[in-house]
């Protein structure tokens, strides 16, 4: 019976211009925010060859001044101290775009994707990019966007009158006199359209996302693709059961328009802004300006103590002592300084990196009070461009910067150059991406909240349909 | 006449059970925002403070040093908010709250509050601006949709007609009850914001014309309203049912207060962008290299040393009245203020270029005149920052400048050196900033004041055109 009632309401819909027009604009809207995120991540997948460029050109330049000085008979080069290598090698740490970066900006135009930070405080303190704040306030138009804020109002404008308008025409007893009863007459009604809708949804997202040059074949679409259609799959689920709950109150199509519309305004605006705010309230935020402070204070007291800080630690280290060791060295002194400020800086850098910890679990328990949060922070992770993929990012950073200390540290400490045979050892940054695995596995826990919550929901929607007045 | 349409409509009103929940909800919502936003801000003015008096307090005792080296390291200038950020943030959390000046650049406000915010930071934390935008309008269309399209839908429309009432008066009557009901909501919270205001501020308050300011925002957010008002009833009066008033009217919203925005933001990055970080670094090398106009550093140096001595009627630099160094480090800073006025005039140019079609957009969508207005009178908005930007700036070319000229006020024997002490350190005055003037805050928001103006000349001619031509 299911099935037939389908069909029937296929065919009213078939007729049903409103219907189509809603749709096909929806799927230009997609295209609009797929054509926006296309933009972005072509600008984005530009920096790495200019970065790598930009560092072979200062690994050449570095090695015809080494060859110079190895060459040099006068000795009127000072020998070539790694700890200028160190500091004129260090690389641009870059994080790239994500393979399906283009669905979605997330947090990318907050966090800074290029860094060069050499210190654990200079990454906490990173610059953050450039861009005009109205831009930032104001949010981005991305397929994330349409899904987020889009995709409910389209499913609530079709969804809104499903039984409300039928008995107001007059046609739901007419209906109901065929053996078909109310929780089948909804769920053909909800089928037809969820079945559509998505079939709109996704196949306007995947063609234009093949037109602006996402390819399927590069390693991580395919199963990020199929992670986003879950989540549009259950966000938007998520709000054809609240228009069938709604719809099953009883109330006219009048009532529930203004209720589905309050339910939107609440769920998707209200609620994710009062979570910001609170947040921001009662969250301490991260001291990251006292941190900035206490640097500079112990930057400043640290320069006085070059040479003693140097005499300390070789007092420590006797392994990594030269012969004759030049207290007065500028390279070895500013080493062993930066060592010293880090050192004095560990329990602020851990109240920051807390805080943040803190910040980011309350925003996670949050989340689950509005479906478009945790619709927003999961295509954010499909995308890459959540919190969670910067936060491995620095932790990467972190692993890179100590691959780079225990190349250097040592040599510098030693007061030494590279030998020409182990400039190849030196570590190279290359950002390991996230497995679909990881990903999945912040993702699919929405999708369960979601799933239950409609289950829940829809449940409640069949009880209330027993009560359901069929005539005015 | 049109009090007792006013007064039955208001009756209506209350006795509504939704208009009851509806305004219980917004008031709570309205309370909570500014009371979040109160306490957001006494513990941001809090930090700042003491942040301030710590940067103080490390620039007078810094170490004795080379007043050069002084410059090197820099000085934290701390951002303080402004005292009715708590109402309206607009560009607060996206604007940076500290700058490490130091010499030979310009450095902007860097650690973003909106950076440890996560995803709901982006949703648009709660504010009360937030709400006076977004859904007092929502309240004032479900308030308002079926004011006439419900009267002649259920007849009474042409009953009161023919009692004589006229149209005008049937008009008045329905704005003053509509504004009444709303009155009842927003007075209160009026006086519940100046309450948070106080709270916030404590006992001191640096914006200049704060009570103009308040009695400025509640006409601009009182004209919003009106607008808003007048568009409902007009469609309510034109639209066939009221149930296509209400679609209409809503579709309206969400492409006001939503959509446009959004779409202003992502044309204009995409016909005004802004450059990635490696092209502001190629910007500002592009700018630095124009400023040598193609002399050597060593040949400038010559050259300027010649100058100097010529100047002084020496012929050795040893016997020149001053320091030559702090000369020549003043001349390259002068040199490089050039360029960089250069490359933040380019970027300011994109900026408003982008900016300036948010304005357009304007035109279609009201609330982006309003929340341009509302951030400005609150000392949030881009003009604000780029004052505040300006006075940082200006602030740091004369600090640099002291320092130089302390040192080139100290001539030096060769093998000698010369290092400054908290005497110098403590004739530097501290940071001041004065916000905008009134005057120039209105100035700059000319378009947004015509195109808000527009809208209420439009809306109440559509109005009165509306009702006029309204079928009974």
């Amino acid at each position: 019976m299911l099935k037939q009632t389908m069909r029937c309401e296929w065919r009213a819909l078939r007729a049903d211009r409103a219907f189509w027009l809603a749709l096909g604009l929806f799927a230009l809207l997609i295209g609009f925010g797929v054509l926006n995120g296309a933009r972005w991540t072509a600008v984005q997948q530009g920096i790495a060859p200019q970065l790598a460029q930009q560092a072979e050109e200062k690994r050449q330049e570095n090695l015809e001044f080494f060859k110079k000085v190895a060459a040099d008979p006068r000795g009127q080069f000072i020998p070539y101290h790694s700890g200028i290598m160190a500091f004129q090698l260090w690389p641009s740490l870059h994080l790239p775009p994500a393979p399906l970066a283009t669905s979605a900006f997330g947090q990318s135009d907050l966090h800074a994707n290029v860094v060069e930070a050499r210190t654990r405080f200079d990454w906490a303190l990173a610059t953050e990019p450039l861009d005009n704040p109205m831009g930032l306030l104001t949010g981005r138009f991305d397929l994330a966007f349409v899904i987020v804020y889009g995709l409910p109002l389209l499913i609530l404008a079709l969804c809104y009158n499903l039984l409300s308008g039928e008995r107001e025409g007059g046609t739901l007893a007419l209906a109901l006199s065929q053996p078909v009863g109310l929780p089948v007459l909804m769920a053909a009604k909800i089928g037809v359209r969820a079945l559509l809708v998505f079939a709109v949804t996704v196949g306007a997202a995947l063609l234009f996302l093949l037109l602006c040059g996402v390819s399927p074949a590069t390693p991580g679409v395919v199963p990020r693709l199929f992670l986003w259609a879950m989540v549009v799959l259950f966000y938007g689920g998520f709000w054809f059961v609240l228009a069938a709950w709604v719809g099953a109150r009883g109330w006219n199509s009048v009532a529930n328009a203004g209720a589905l519309a309050g339910a939107w305004v609440a769920l998707v605006v209200v609620v994710p802004s009062l979570t910001g705010a609170a947040i921001e309230t009662f969250s301490p935020a991260p001291p990251r300006l006292a941190l900035s402070q206490a640097v500079h204070g112990a930057n400043d007291k640290a320069k006085d103590r070059g040479e003693a800080l140097l005499v300390a630690f070789y007092a420590a280290h006797p392994d990594q002592k030269p012969d004759k060791p030049d207290l007065k060295d500028f390279w070895t002194q500013r080493y062993a300084m930066d060592a010293q400020i880090e050192r004095e800086m560990e329990p602020l850098l851990a109240r920051v990196e807390n805080a943040t910890e803190r910040r980011h679990r309350l925003a996670s328990t949050l989340n689950m009070l509005s479906p478009a949060l945790l619709a927003q922070s999961a295509l954010n992770d499909v995308a890459g461009s959540g919190d969670a993929r910067h936060r491995a990012f620095t932790a990467q950073v972190d692993g890179f910067r100590a691959e780079w200390r225990a190349f250097f540290l040592p040599r510098i400490y030693r007061q030494v150059g590279v030998p020409l045979a182990q400039w190849d050892e030196m570590p190279r940054w290359t950002f390991r991406e996230e497995t679909v695995g990881q990903v999945a596995w912040r993702v699919l826990p929405v999708c369960a909240v979601l799933a239950l919550v409609a289950g829940v929901l829809a449940v409640w929607s069949q009880f209330s349909l027993r009560r359901y007045p069929v005539l005015d | 006449m049109i009090f007792h349409v006013a007064r039955k409509e208001w009756l209506e009103m209350t006795r509504d059970g939704r208009f009851r929940v509806g305004a219980v909800l917004i008031a709570l919502v309205l309370l909570t925002s500014l009371a979040l936003g109160a306490a957001h801000q006494s513990t941001l003015r809090t930090e700042r403070e003491a942040a301030r008096q710590l940067s103080r307090t490390q620039w007078v005792t810094q170490t004795d040093k080379d007043p050069h080296n002084a410059s090197h390291d820099g000085l934290h200038i701390v951002k303080t908010p402004s005292a009715l950020a708590f109402f309206d943030p607009g560009l607060s959390r996206y604007t940076g709250s500290t700058t490490l000046i130091a010499s030979h650049k310009r450095s902007e406000a860097t650690l973003r509050g909106a950076r440890d915010t996560g995803v709901a930071g982006r949703f648009g934390a709660l504010s009360a601006a937030l709400v006076l935008q977004l859904l007092i309008p929502l309240f004032i269309v479900l308030l308002g949709f079926g004011a006439f399209a419900g009267e002649r839908e259920s007849g009474t429309l042409r009953q009161v007609l023919a009692a004589g009432i006229s149209r005008r008066a049937l008009l008045g009557g329905k704005l003053l009850g509509l504004g009444a009901a709303l009155g009842v909501l927003l007075i209160p919270a009026a006086l519940a914001g100046i309450v948070a205001l106080r709270l916030s501020l404590g006992t001191h308050s640096d914006t200049p014309g704060e009570a103009v300011r308040i009695a400025l925002l509640a006409v601009v957010y009182g004209t919003y309203f009106i607008v808003f008002a007048a568009l409902t009833l007009a469609v309510s009066a034109r639209a066939q049912t009221s149930r296509v008033a209400l679609a209409l009217l809503l579709g309206f919203w969400a492409l006001a207060g939503l959509l446009v925005p959004r779409v202003a933001s992502d044309v204009g990055r995409a016909l005004y962008p802004v450059p990635s970080a490696a092209q502001w670094t190629a910007w500002i090398d592009e700018a630095k290299e124009a400023q040598k106009n193609g002399e050597e550093p060593r040949e400038r140096v010559k050259r300027l040393q010649a100058q100097l001595m010529k100047q002084h009627g020496v012929s050795n630099l040893d016997d020149l009245p001053v320091n030559w160094r702090g000369v020549l480090l003043q001349h390259s800073e002068d040199q490089t203020n050039r360029a960089f006025d250069h490359v933040y005039n380019r970027l300011s140019d994109v900026y408003t270029r982008q900016n300036a079609l948010f304005d357009m957009a304007a035109v279609v969508a009201p609330a982006l005149s309003v929340r341009s207005l509302s951030m400005a009178l609150s000392g949030t908005d881009w003009q604000a920052s780029q004052h505040y930007s300006n006075d940082v700036e200006r602030y740091r070319r004369e600090w640099v400048r002291l320092l130089n000229a302390d040192l080139a006020a100290h001539p030096l024997a060769p093998g000698e050196s010369y290092e400054a002490g908290r005497k110098l350190w403590e004739s530097v005055p501290p940071f001041q900033h004065r916000p905008l003037a009134v005057g120039d805050v209105l100035r700059a928001q000319a378009p947004s004041l015509a195109v808000l103006g527009l809208w209420l000349t439009l809306s109440l001619a559509a109005l009165v055109w509306a009702v006029k031509g309204m079928k009974l």
